[in-house]
């Protein structure tokens, strides 16, 4: 844990660091880029319980629903709410965030009382939105950020969003619901909450253009926040992606891999927006362009803060969307951004990072795993980027782990002192020593270009007169005098290797130049070979477990579990407690019920001396923001376990990993989850723990109790200890 | 038969406590289960009918008070009162121990053809039983609570009950219909029980079923029933064993219902 001391440097850490931000060059920066984390006191409104703000919220006179409509209502949109600030996923006090409020300052400079009812956070999303709930609560995504021109862009999308609040837009949407389908579902119901109507949105537009003048923004910056919204699908820049962004000495992917014609972009303003909740662009524009001529004292300002400020907050958040890529496995937008934010911050370290992390995360999925949940299938890619999904999909297996290993290797050659750097080039190697059809001796010592001239040269050789050839063959040329005859036999054998059967150049083959350096560097060899030989162990090992009894395999495997139980102890994540009527979920009772999840959760590890370490979201009211980072470190962690499969994953925060299980001393994940389902005639109830061991990646189902009784409290109580008191058998 | 039998069940329940000890399972760890609770049923088919007593329907008690005054009864739920105790050994079985008393005033009508104005009194036992039990949990129940089957297996004592005022009628001098009390039964009975144990408190159940019965009551010796005038139609021992022996055969179903002391 983190005594007070530390925390106490932590914090004043994080207020330098925000303090002297803008102070800060942007490549020194950027230079040791870490990705953001919230800062300073949790904000009540992460730590106060659900059911005391469904009481509080009950205050306000909602003219349009009775008393039990807006008990619904307000559970609905608080539960939703909560869910998304305990998601991990919200930044508070953060540069993002602080700039966001910076902004929304200016535009509420005039309205005290309405900025005190409005509380503004970032979602760490790569999707460009904005969203604005009941609680007076705004989110700005991320991905909204990166996409921005500008700060009077940011500044109209909150004025939108701002209107939504105080028109209740979210109580109107929701009434309407109820009124016209009283039996729709909560799930339903809960998505609506973000949904508006149309005329919502126009009223939206048209009103938040008051706020947006009355701060002193230019009306020329305004359409622009459209465009922004247009082709919010693409990345955040369309630069034609340059095919020598992946060359090196010693690899050259030919053009062939590359898209003879880029995709087009299709997006159009005027599209049909008849099944859409939004109108359609050309419409809103044309409505804004009324609302403008309104004004006739427009101010010229496209930044009220600084352009530096907002540029270096716009960078930020290009750095986090490649990591947010990352998590969502979605490589192939991930390299197109890199490659983006390189031609700005080119030998960047975090970058390097990232990258590498792409690659073998690549090679990872094409050996173990779903490939085509990497990158998009090209046809339906617009823009520049495509060039990049249509390479990554053209590539063969053998081609990709060997860019990818090349890839690696050039950012680790870079920066070798680096663990992350390390620890993933690592990670590769064993990835490839564990495919067979992967054999360093395919892999050659010249390069592409040594490959190609002599295979020219022979071929001209060869033309201008083969008798000729053969008799001067042992000769060759003068450059190969000094060679020694082995070494010759060497180099022409290695340029016959990419011969096609029709005497070609096969430029298939241009990754068996690639390796050249790496398969005669001593600590791959040493990995390598260290991974082999534990591939023979376990092979072994499994036939000599099938040689034995039914019984004593189940010994062993016991043995083994018995083994792997910690030592230490666990890192509580969740439990979390679910529950369904007739397939509609519902909130009565489920927080107690939660609570007795935890309180017997942590009754009986004590009992086994099993340590917990409670990082849940119901715990969070005695949480502080290191632990609030942790937990959200940890949910980004699993989120990414959830995308892989059962092959190995390289956690894409792997430094803050490390710190994690050097702060607790444990590398196991804990989570406790229940599901109650009551139908017609049963009562269905699903309690399953899962544990996750950081170390090795593995997720073990440590028990599951499905049984068909109603999770009362002493119910659930029985089930819960028996799920944990199977971490550790008991010292008594 | 009874010590034997309690000091061998003592015995058991001492070997598997020790080996459930090191094992982690039972509601919050708890393995020992003590309960209190009643088995009962409400008589549906008739008890009684068999012999000369061919009247009444089964159910009818006769008993005297201290004035000798006649009081006619009906018996149509027997009930007993029982301790049980389960030890669990493993995640879903438990092996155990129970007891059971039962007040048993035997039913049934005597014949009208008797002479005196009134019937003689309805004989009554204290009826002892003690089952060993073994006790399945389903794995998806956390034992002891939940759905649960039993099976259980022991002796049953007839201890005639010789405090109450047995009489032939209310004048009569012959008084006593059963005046060598030599009546003591024994039976063997097992049950399968389908239970459900509810958790109302971390260490109490309530604990209810069903239990399906089969019983049988061994034959005493008749050679003290030549003392009573075979014109006189009241109980003879005879009678008794039959009326006992058909009465525990076809106690098929009763319930139970009671609490569980989890520790």
């Amino acid at each position: 844990m983190i005594n007070l001391k530390s925390k106490g440097w932590l914090i004043l850490l994080f207020f330098v660091s925000s303090l002297s931000f803008s102070g800060f060059c942007q490549s020194d920066y950027f230079a040791d880029y870490h990705p953001l984390q919230s800062i300073g006191r949790i904000p009540t409104v992460f730590t106060q319980s659900t059911e005391s703000k469904i009481e509080a919220a009950k205050a306000r006179n909602r003219a349009s629903m009775d008393e039990n409509e807006e008990r619904v209502f307000l559970e609905y949109i608080h539960h939703h709410v909560d869910e998304i600030l305990q998601s991990g996923l919200i930044l508070y006090g953060d540069v993002t965030t602080k700039y966001v409020q910076k902004v929304a300052d200016k535009l509420l400079e005039n309205e005290p009382k309405l900025k005190k009812e409005l509380q503004f956070y970032v979602i760490k999303s790569n999707v460009t939105n904005a969203l604005s709930t009941d609680q007076g609560i705004i989110f700005v995504t991320l991905g909204l950020l990166a996409q921005l021109e500008n700060e009077a862009q940011l500044a109209y999308v909150l004025a939108h969003e701002i209107v939504h609040f105080q028109e209740t837009h979210v109580e109107k949407s929701y009434a309407a619901d109820i009124n016209t389908e009283e039996r729709v579902s909560y799930d339903q119901r809960i998505t609506r909450l973000s949904n508006h109507s149309r005329d919502q949105e126009l009223e939206a537009d048209k009103k938040g253009v008051h706020l947006y003048h009355q701060a002193g923004y230019s009306e020329d910056e305004l359409l622009g926040a459209f465009d922004v919204m247009m082709y919010s699908y693409l990345p955040f820049d369309d630069v034609p992606f340059d095919r020598d962004y992946f060359r090196t000495d010693l690899l050259n992917i030919p053009d062939y891999y590359y898209p003879r014609r880029i995709n087009d972009i299709q997006a159009e303003e005027d599209y049909d927006d008849r099944k859409s909740s939004h109108p359609n662009i050309r419409k809103r524009k044309d409505q804004i362009m009324e609302e403008l001529s309104a004004y006739d004292d427009w101010g010229d300002a496209k930044y009220l803060l600084t352009e530096e400020e907002f540029k270096e907050v716009r960078t930020i958040a290009r750095f986090e969307g490649v990591r947010l890529d990352l998590l969502a496995v979605n490589y192939g937008d991930a390299l197109y951004s890199i490659y983006l934010l390189e031609r700005e911050f080119p030998n960047n370290l975090y970058l390097n990072r990232m990258k590498s992390q792409a690659w073998l995360g690549l090679a990872g999925f094409k050996l173990h795993g779903e490939f085509s949940k990497t990158s998009q299938k090209p046809t339906s890619v617009e823009g520049e980027s495509h060039a990049v999904h249509f390479l990554l999909r053209k590539l063969t297996k053998l081609q990709l782990l060997t860019i990818s290993l090349r890839q690696i290797e050039d950012a680790y050659i870079k920066f070798p002192e680096d663990k992350e750097l390390t620890a993933i080039r690592e990670q590769m190697i064993r990835l490839l020593a564990g495919y067979k059809k992967f054999k360093v001796s395919d892999y050659v010592d010249v390069t592409y270009e040594e490959a190609l001239k002599t295979f020219e040269e022979s071929k001209a050789a060869l033309a201008a007169d083969t008798l000729e050839v053969e008799v001067e063959s042992d000769i060759s040329s003068e450059e190969d005098e000094d060679i020694s005859k082995y070494e010759r036999i060497k180099k022409k054998r290695n340029t016959t290797e990419a011969v096609t059967k029709e005497d070609e150049f096969d430029i298939k083959k241009f990754y068996i130049y690639a390796l050249t350096d790496i398969i005669k560097d001593a600590d791959f060899k040493r990995v390598y070979l260290a991974e082999k030989e534990k591939i023979k162990e376990r092979k072994d090992e499994e036939t000599r477990l099938w040689s034995l009894t039914k019984r004593e395999r189940e010994e062993h495997y016991a043995e083994l579990a018995a083994s792997n139980s910690s030592e230490d102890g666990y890192i509580l994540i969740e439990p979390s407690f679910s529950q369904y009527r007739y397939g509609v979920p519902y909130l009565d009772g489920a927080a107690e019920r939660e609570e007795v999840i935890l309180s017997t959760l942590k009754s009986t590890a004590k009992k086994f001396n099993v340590t917990i370490h409670d990082l849940s979201s119901d715990n969070t009211s005695s949480q502080n923001t290191s632990s609030y980072n942790e937990r959200a470190i940890l949910m980004d962690y699993l989120r990414q376990k959830a995308e892989f499969e059962d092959f190995e994953m390289f956690p894409v925060d792997y430094s803050r990993m490390g710190d994690i299980k050097q702060n607790y001393g444990d590398s196991k994940l804990l989570f406790v989850f229940a599901e109650y389902n009551r139908t017609r005639i049963t009562h269905k109830t699903e309690l399953s723990a899962f544990v996750i061991d950081m170390e090795t990646g593995d997720l073990d189902l440590v028990k599951d109790h499905f049984f068909t009784r109603r999770p009362r409290k002493l119910v659930l109580k029985g089930y819960v200890y028996d799920l944990i008191s199977q971490l550790r058998t008991p010292n008594n | 038969m009874r010590n034997i039998l309690l000091t061998l069940g003592a015995v058991t329940l001492l070997w598997v406590s020790s080996n459930a000890q090191k094992e982690s399972f039972g509601y919050l760890g708890k393995k020992n289960l003590i309960s209190v609770f009643t088995t009962g049923n409400f008589r549906v088919f008739p008890a009684a009918n068999f012999g000369p007593f061919d009247y009444g329907n089964g159910y009818e008690t006769i008993k005297y008070d201290k004035n000798n005054q006649v009081k006619y009864g009906t018996k149509v739920f027997r009930y007993d009162i029982r301790l049980g105790y389960t030890r669990l050994i493993k995640k879903g079985f438990g092996i155990g121990a129970e007891f059971g008393y039962e007040n048993y005033r035997m039913t049934g009508f005597t014949p009208s053809n008797y002479p005196f104005s009134s019937y003689a009194s309805s004989p009554v036992f204290n009826v002892f039983s003690t089952m060993l039990t073994l006790n399945f949990t389903g794995r998806k129940q956390i034992a002891p609570t939940g759905f649960t089957t039993t099976l259980g297996i022991g002796p049953k004592f007839y201890v005639f009950d010789k405090s109450q005022n047995y009489r032939i009628d209310e004048s009569t001098a012959i008084g006593n219909p059963y005046p060598d009390y030599k009546m003591d039964m024994m039976g063997l009975n097992l049950f399968w029980e389908l239970g459900y144990r509810i958790p109302i408190a971390e260490f109490l159940v309530i604990d209810f079923g069903l239990r399906f019965n089969a019983g049988y009551t061994f034959r005493m010796s008749y050679d003290l029933d030549s003392g009573i005038p075979f014109t006189v139609p009241y109980w003879t021992k005879n009678d008794i064993h039959n009326q006992a022996a058909i009465e525990n055969a076809t106690t098929l179903m009763t319930f139970k219902l009671g609490f569980g002391f989890m520790l």
